[in-house]
């Protein structure tokens, strides 16, 4: 058994291991409860213990480091915690950023930053010591970061393969990945198509972006707040679009030198449905193999939607490909796990190593039967960095009987909505609009 | 399933009903009939109210106005009253507040509408000297001040507030303060005999009908002169009838609210109208509790604030409490004792999870920040029904709803309220709790700097008679102009009322807050 000691507290990390597995999307639901109650009430304990935010959070709410599952509901966290920090640009004042990042953290920081220019290179500082601050950003252009320390980026990618490995059929290390998402981001959703992918098939992933700097997207997001900034914002606007028109044409070329190959395509469905247009406007064959996979992620945030009705029409038409095996996929940038569709029923599955709590109107937790609709939180106890336990801005409709197409014993998802109150954030829609126009 | 309506039209006024659309909403057992109104309605409605006001409100003597009311109030204060009954069943659905914090600050605010406050209100003429310094009012335990310049004392002095007759006076009200303004709309337009129009807030369109209707049962020829309906903010089709209609149209809503509808009322000014516009946006408050006062029946006192509306109201000490080092507690003992008395006070006024959930939220903000690894200490509720959150360094940051409590300590209050100007446009009320001494000088000071409610802590959720209100002086507020700012003081002895203010914040510890004989202040 490997463990880590930080606190007083161990973290079982072969406990996790056994939970995140691609084998308990098939396993009686019961037994696999029993397993992830279990890692819930370790990760909450280990946080409680090494967490200094969550120690203070749980005591204020009267809970101590033992929980009952029952009281599950009571130790979830809001997802603003992770953007209270309260300067403006966390790479000019590296000291108090560490400090809100020390508070936030389950894992000691044994290094001092400087504060090395420009986020960007603030971001590399930390990810060089070891430690992976992605992030998501809200249209106030407030960056939420996310601290995860090698473990948890290990789970992470973990909790990827496992849910890729239960629903697609891929051939590990020759699969070819075309990814319509930068090759260098710590933009978390752009950071996890890429380590997912290169832990899948190392060296077999070709990126239509080479590169996508925070303070560009922190930029674009809140606007320009000096004159240096305008002066940048008006050409970044006016690189942007050309930035992704190329990237469609790399992603063209790439798909029509694969033509009747098997390819993994991943991009935000935004990109995809520009591709599709591109290739069908220029007459390119980009048929790709029948048993090729075509993946979006984070929804149109900023964009005009297309029903999934047309986008299967698209898809087909411009790929060739069986719309059954194009799956759309749901995660958060808090979240170590996506949702992926089922190929046979196309619904989204949660993954077994995932409680989801749904809360009503009255914040009371809504019991976990039948189809039921509700503001979404869920307690991921893979994150030893910090507590993956978190109320969230979305409201979900989930069916607790589970998918009546495939054998996979997990709840499913049946409708996504963001919560009013909440300001649109999604990943994609920070790609979104970074590069428009 | 049993019918409500959430509307209230006159008897003389009901053939309308047939030419209206409704929709319904489900609230416990009950259906809540809700009307579509549309133009030709809104046109009889405010036709006909106009004309029942001339047939039976112009000439009602204000004794005969203020017995009626009185009899309201006393109905409402009576546990028994099927109405009333009602109400406390479906509000705390509709509003997620809960049923012992709707009785004890808004029916007992509601409760205080009697024949005292109206004969008051009726005869109002304020002092001269208001416009010097902080003057006594005749009949009201209150100081009252006003600033403004030579061209509007002038004014002030030729208004003798019945040579303008109005017609009918509009109330638009907000969902934060579930019932009160409703109640307060309604008896002023009788008052200054005008019809009555109230716009229900969408949240709860129930109180307002029911509050109308205990005015009919009680007189037939008020109840005529009072309409109650809900409409779509904003649909111009609507409000234009309504407004043009109106010699006063009175917003009290989200700050949004109050500008779009100020923008419409100019417009339509601009165009030949002569509508006076009251405007009651979103406000802030805060609480100062001087060292002389840093002790456990003050923090008590303090509490009963913290309370009031789970700090959604205007006046609410959403900035936090201020409390002056050097006295019997510290600013740290004092957080310690007001979390004591949070406990206390929240077994007979109990939240609901609804904002319970909302407090942990921002909790989870607040205490994420490093700040909270020294110098700052949060005392919990063992049954989850508060935060009380002490920080040595003050910051101005109005986020003290849900039962937030932030706790500060002050060299001293002046260097606060210095602090607040930049607030100015937000300021309302101030809880305060300090010696008779400082009163006028430091109620000088806050004055100028913007508050309008200067109130004796324990009574911030708790509006008096003969207060201002948010820089106007009700019912003047229909008549004078807007650059004259009020400012009150809600009693005259701080001392001796924070003494009585003690015996009825205990009585509700230990008796509830549907104790009968529960005094009212």
């Amino acid at each position: 058994m490997r463990i880590i000691v930080l606190g007083d507290f161990m973290f079982d990390t072969d406990l996790i291991e056994k939970l995140v597995s691609s084998e308990n999307y098939f396993k009686k639901r019961k037994d696999v409860e029993k397993l992830r109650h279990k890692a819930i009430k370790m990760s909450h304990k280990y946080h409680y213990e090494n967490n200094k935010f969550y120690h203070d959070y749980c005591k204020l709410k009267g809970l101590s480091g033992d929980i009952k599952s029952e009281d599950f509901h009571k130790i979830v966290i809001p997802d603003t915690v992770f953007k209270s920090y309260q300067m403006e640009s966390p790479e000019k004042s590296p000291q108090e950023f560490k400090k809100w990042i020390d508070r936030i953290s389950s894992v000691p920081i044994d290094f001092t930053p400087k504060g090395m220019g420009s986020l960007e290179s603030f971001l590399q500082e930390f990810y060089s010591n070891g430690m992976l601050l992605g992030f998501s950003s809200g249209t106030s252009g407030k960056l939420t970061f996310l601290p995860r320390d090698p473990f948890t980026q290990s789970m992470l990618i973990r909790s990827y393969t496992e849910a890729i490995d239960a629903t697609l059929k891929l051939d590990k290390g020759k699969e070819r990945f075309i990814l319509g998402i930068p090759k260098k981001t710590f933009l978390q959703v752009g950071f996890n198509g890429k380590v997912v992918a290169n832990h899948i098939s190392p060296g077999n992933v070709f990126h239509a972006f080479d590169e996508l700097k925070a303070d560009i997207i922190r930029l674009r997001m809140r606007g320009p707040r000096s004159s240096k900034e305008k002066v940048m914002n008006y050409f970044i606007k006016k690189m942007l679009p050309r930035l992704e028109k190329n990237a469609i044409r790399n992603i063209a070329t790439k798909l029509e030198e694969n033509q009747g190959k098997k390819v993994v395509f991943m991009g935000p469905p935004f990109l995809i449905i520009d591709t599709a247009k591109y290739i069908l406007e220029n007459g390119i064959n980009a048929k790709i193999g029948a048993d090729s996979f075509l993946a979006s992620t984070g929804g149109f945030k900023g964009r005009s939607i297309v029903s999934r009705d047309k986008m299967n029409d698209l898809i087909e038409e411009a790929f060739g490909l069986d719309p059954k095996r194009y799956i759309d996929l749901y995660g958060m940038t808090e979240s170590n796990s996506i949702m992926i569709d089922c190929t046979e029923g196309n619904t989204k599955h949660i993954p077994p190593w995932m409680e989801v709590i749904l809360f009503d109107e009255s914040m009371e937790p809504i019991p976990q039967e039948g189809k039921v609709t509700g503001n979404y939180a869920f307690l991921e106890p893979s994150s030893k960095s910090f507590p993956g336990f978190i109320t969230t801005g979305d409201k979900l409709k989930v069916d607790y009987e589970g998918c009546p197409a495939c054998n996979k014993t997990t709840p499913i998802l049946l409708s996504i909505e963001r919560l009013p109150r909440i300001e649109s954030r999604g990943c994609s829609g920070v790609l979104a609009k970074t590069v428009a126009g | 399933m049993s019918k409500l309506k959430g509307y209230y039209l006159p008897k003389s006024l009901k053939s309308i009903e047939k030419e209206m659309e409704f929709s319904e909403k489900k609230v416990n057992d009950y259906s809540l009939l809700l009307p579509n109104i549309n133009q030709d309605n809104i046109k009889e409605i405010v036709t006909g109210l106009k004309e029942n006001r001339k047939k039976y409100l112009i000439n009602m003597p204000f004794p005969e106005i203020a017995k009626i009311y009185g009899a309201v109030s006393r109905t409402w204060s009576d546990n028994n009253y099927e109405k009333k009954k009602i109400a406390l069943e479906l509000l705390p659905v509709l509003t997620n507040l809960s049923p012992e914090l709707i009785e004890f600050y808004q029916f007992r605010s509601i409760y205080k509408i009697d024949e005292k406050t109206i004969n008051f209100l009726s005869t109002l003429k304020l002092p001269p000297d208001v416009f010097k310094n902080f003057t006594p009012i005749d009949n009201a335990n209150t100081f009252v001040r006003a600033y403004a310049g030579f061209r509007d004392k002038i004014a002030l002095k030729k208004i003798t507030q019945y040579n303008q007759e109005l017609e009918l006076v509009t109330y638009i009200t907000p969902s934060n303060v579930p019932g009160f303004i409703e109640s307060l709309g309604i008896f002023i337009a009788s008052i200054v005999r005008a019809s009555g129009l109230i716009k229900t807030p969408s949240v709860q369109p129930l109180f307002a009908p029911l509050y109308a209707e205990s005015v009919a049962e009680q007189s037939k020829q008020i109840g005529e002169t009072i309409a109650v309906v809900p409409w779509a903010g904003g649909d111009k089709s609507i409000e234009d009838v309504i407004f043009r209609n109106s010699n006063v149209v009175s917003v009290v809503s989200s700050t949004q609210t109050a500008i779009s509808v100020k923008a419409r009322v100019d417009e339509l000014n601009k165009s030949g109208s002569s509508i006076k516009g009251c405007y009651h946006g979103g406000k802030f408050g805060i609480e100062l509790i001087g060292r002389e006062m840093a002790n456990h029946d003050v923090a008590g006192l303090a509490a009963i604030d913290g309370i009031g509306y789970e700090g959604y109201m205007c006046g609410s000490p959403a900035f936090g409490f201020f409390v002056e080092e050097g006295g019997e507690l510290s600013p740290l003992e004092f957080a310690e004792a007001l979390a004591g008395e949070m406990e206390k006070i929240s077994r007979s006024i109990p939240q609901t999870n609804f904002f319970r959930k909302l407090r942990d939220i921002k909790i989870g903000e607040i205490i994420s920040r490093p700040e909270f690894d020294g110098g700052q200490k949060i005392f919990a509720s063992s049954e989850n029904n508060f935060a009380v959150i002490y920080e040595s360094n003050f910051n101005l940051n109005p986020i003290g709803q849900n039962r937030l409590i932030r706790v500060f300590g002050v060299k001293n209050l002046e260097e606060v309220i210095g602090e607040m100007k930049p607030w100015k446009d937000y300021l309302q009320t101030a809880g305060v709790a300090i010696g008779n001494d400082r009163l006028k000088i430091l109620s000088e000071l806050m004055g100028k700097t913007g508050f309008s409610n200067i109130r004796v802590v324990g009574t911030v959720a708790l509006p008096r008679l003969g207060e201002a209100w948010d820089g106007y002086y009700p019912v003047y507020e229909f008549f004078i102009p807007d650059s004259i700012h009020w400012t009150s003081i809600n009693t005259i002895d701080f001392e001796n009322e924070i003494k009585e203010l003690t015996k009825i914040k205990n009585a509700v510890v230990k008796k509830g807050v549907f104790n009968p004989s529960l005094g009212i202040r």
